[in-house]
């Protein structure tokens, strides 16, 4: 992944000049980010997202004329990317109906491109912040946010009660929200 | 229910109807809520990633991607470059025409043609169109050739590539290409799909697919990376078999007197001959009897396949007369063998593919078993 800082508009003004150098480095810094994103959409078709993020970038490049005008390129890829994993996730609905199988079935809840953040943007702030909890904080924390089991059974599997569980939740929050502030102005994702 | 696990249930796909109507009526309730499940979705992707991060190669992908980025651009420019000389030319002439109009008859303006040939080298690549004119597609001269069928050709030093134009055709039009013994050539067609045309090969398409049908005809051998499109078939037709896929890589072997190969890199190809239809898996490779039509399906490494189109050359355990049947196509030689037992060596190697043949030869015969010389095309074997 590519943690490098990069100067957006200056690239987005040169790749509009017909830049390769330009369009290399948007395409590696964003690449993987952006792939992980269509996989979001299509679980286990890795290169069919691959091949999605390519072709976003190939018409970035042949309507680069107008690249200067992106106001933002993130959101503007986002975009670009999730309308391609609907129309091919539409594709594969009336494909497999034809086909008499199983309906693939759809999310119909886009995800929110303008304050989306990426994965090389969050990973790591969210391990860091992950390895400040106590075991029992993150376990509690864990098994809540990420793997959707209840309160009482929390308590149940890690034989505490179930104020500790509700305790150790609130602690891992606060703590959580404290380190990823910045990343969650808009809104706190983290409350209870 | 609480929010929280309706939230939890919906990202783990574990939601019934019921909870998704009612997980629908909070998010419709208030802003705050559409938010607040946005950044659930948004922790959860990051959290628990599709793919392994460390799977996702963007430099490589790069790589795949930048030869079309340069390919359009060196056309665009090139294309330039040839307009300005054609209105150079008729610039001059009409100068030239000023001048001499009191005294001479007008000069007749004769049409710039950007690759003019008046006739066909079958040495050289060639392209014939739909009307059967022919002209060879050889040198430095790029741009658009022709337009017709509903796309323009473009034409660069490697390669061709098709771009559909407004109007779609009744009747799918066709352009055959023909690359001689001692080329290779690179085939972008209107859908996207990317064809590596190996040496003494024919390939004929349609300048701009059908709506619901993509086929084109081969005979030889070319690689392919077939732009997905779940609603057109993509079919190869060789002599022997029917390739059929709707988006994959895979390589196509198809030379009139061997075996046919059909190696899959990646996706999924289905080959038919007349009364048979198998399907191949990524890794295997179906190898169709030249005379009796049978499919056989058998494991192997694709690279010793497919390699070709990067230009390299691998060999695992094939026997001389196999490589210099191999080199003889692609550097237009001839071959004479002094001893028959010769060829039935084995050799196994990796060379990047070499300008001059006498460079690969080199290292082939770095082994003490065979000498090679190389006289007016024809490479001569030997025993040291």
């Amino acid at each position: 992944m590519d943690n490098k800082e990069i100067n957006e508009r200056d690239l987005l003004q040169k790749l509009s000049k017909g830049s390769e150098a330009a369009f290399s480095v948007l395409f590696t810094h964003y690449y993987a980010d952006l792939v992980l994103f269509a996989g979001s959409w299509l679980k286990g078709e890795q290169e069919a997202c691959e091949d999605m993020v390519q072709e976003v970038f190939l018409r970035l490049w042949s309507d680069r004329a107008e690249a200067a005008g992106i106001d933002s390129l993130k959101s503007f890829l986002l975009k670009a990317v999730q309308n391609r994993c609907i129309s091919y996730l539409r594709h594969k609905q009336i494909e497999s109906k034809y086909a008499g199988l199983a309906a693939v079935t759809m999310s119909n809840v886009s995800r929110e491109t303008e304050h989306y953040i990426l994965y090389s943007e969050l990973r790591e702030r969210l391990d860091e912040a992950l390895e400040i909890l106590s075991p029992v904080q993150r376990k509690c924390f864990e098994m809540s946010r990420f793997e959707g089991v209840k309160q009482t059974e929390i308590a149940k599997e890690l034989n505490v009660s179930l104020r500790t569980v509700e305790l150790r939740l609130s602690e891992a929050l606060q703590i959580l929200q404290e380190q990823l502030k910045d990343y969650f102005t808009i809104c706190l994702l983290l409350f209870c | 229910m609480d929010i929280d696990q309706l939230i939890q249930k919906y990202l783990h796909s574990e939601i019934t109807p019921e909870e998704r109507e009612e997980l629908n009526r909070w998010l419709m309730e208030d802003d705050e809520h559409l938010r607040y499940f946005f950044r659930c979705q948004n922790l959860q992707d990051v959290y628990q990633p599709a793919f392994l991060p460390e799977g996702i190669n963007g430099r490589k992908a790069l790589r795949e991607v930048l030869p079309v980025v340069t390919r359009r651009r060196r056309l665009i420019r090139r294309w330039t470059t040839a307009a300005a000389v054609a209105l150079l030319c008729i610039g001059s002439a009409w100068i030239r025409h000023h001048r001499q109009e009191a005294e001479q008859a007008p000069v007749q303006m004769v049409a710039v043609d950007p690759a003019p040939v008046s006739e066909v080298n079958p040495n050289e690549i060639t392209l014939t169109f739909a009307d059967g004119e022919a002209v060879n597609l050889s040198g430095e001269a790029a741009a658009e050739i022709r337009r017709e069928g509903g796309a323009s050709a473009q034409v660069s030093a490697g390669g061709i590539a098709y771009e559909a134009q407004d109007s779609v055709p009744a009747e799918p039009v066709y352009h055959t290409l023909n690359v001689p013994r001692g080329k290779d050539f690179f085939l972008a067609l209107n859908d996207g799909t990317k064809v590596w045309i190996n040496a003494e090969t024919e390939v004929r398409y349609p300048v701009r697919f059908a709506a619901h049908e993509r086929k084109i005809f081969v005979k030889g051998e070319v690689y392919l990376e077939v732009a997905r499109n779940v609603e057109a078939p993509f079919t190869v037709v060789t002599a022997q078999s029917e390739v059929t896929v709707l988006g994959t890589a895979f390589n196509v072997k198809s030379y009139g007197e061997e075996d046919s190969q059909i190696t899959l890199v990646t996706g999924k190809v289905e080959v038919a001959t007349g009364d048979e239809a198998v399907v191949l898996q990524p890794g295997e490779q179906a190898v169709v009897n030249a005379e009796g039509g049978e499919i056989a399906t058998r494991q192997v490494d694709t690279d010793l396949y497919c390699a070709w189109h990067e230009g390299k050359l691998i060999f695992r355990n094939n026997s001389l007369e196999e490589i210099l049947r191999l080199l003889a196509r692609r550097y237009d030689m001839d071959v004479t063998w002094t001893s028959e037992d010769l060829k039935r060596l084995s050799y196994s190697g990796e060379i990047e593919r070499q300008n001059r043949v006498e460079d690969v030869l080199k290292v082939v015969g770095h082994t003490d078993d065979v000498r090679f010389s190389v006289s007016n095309g024809t490479i001569i074997v030997h025993k040291p």
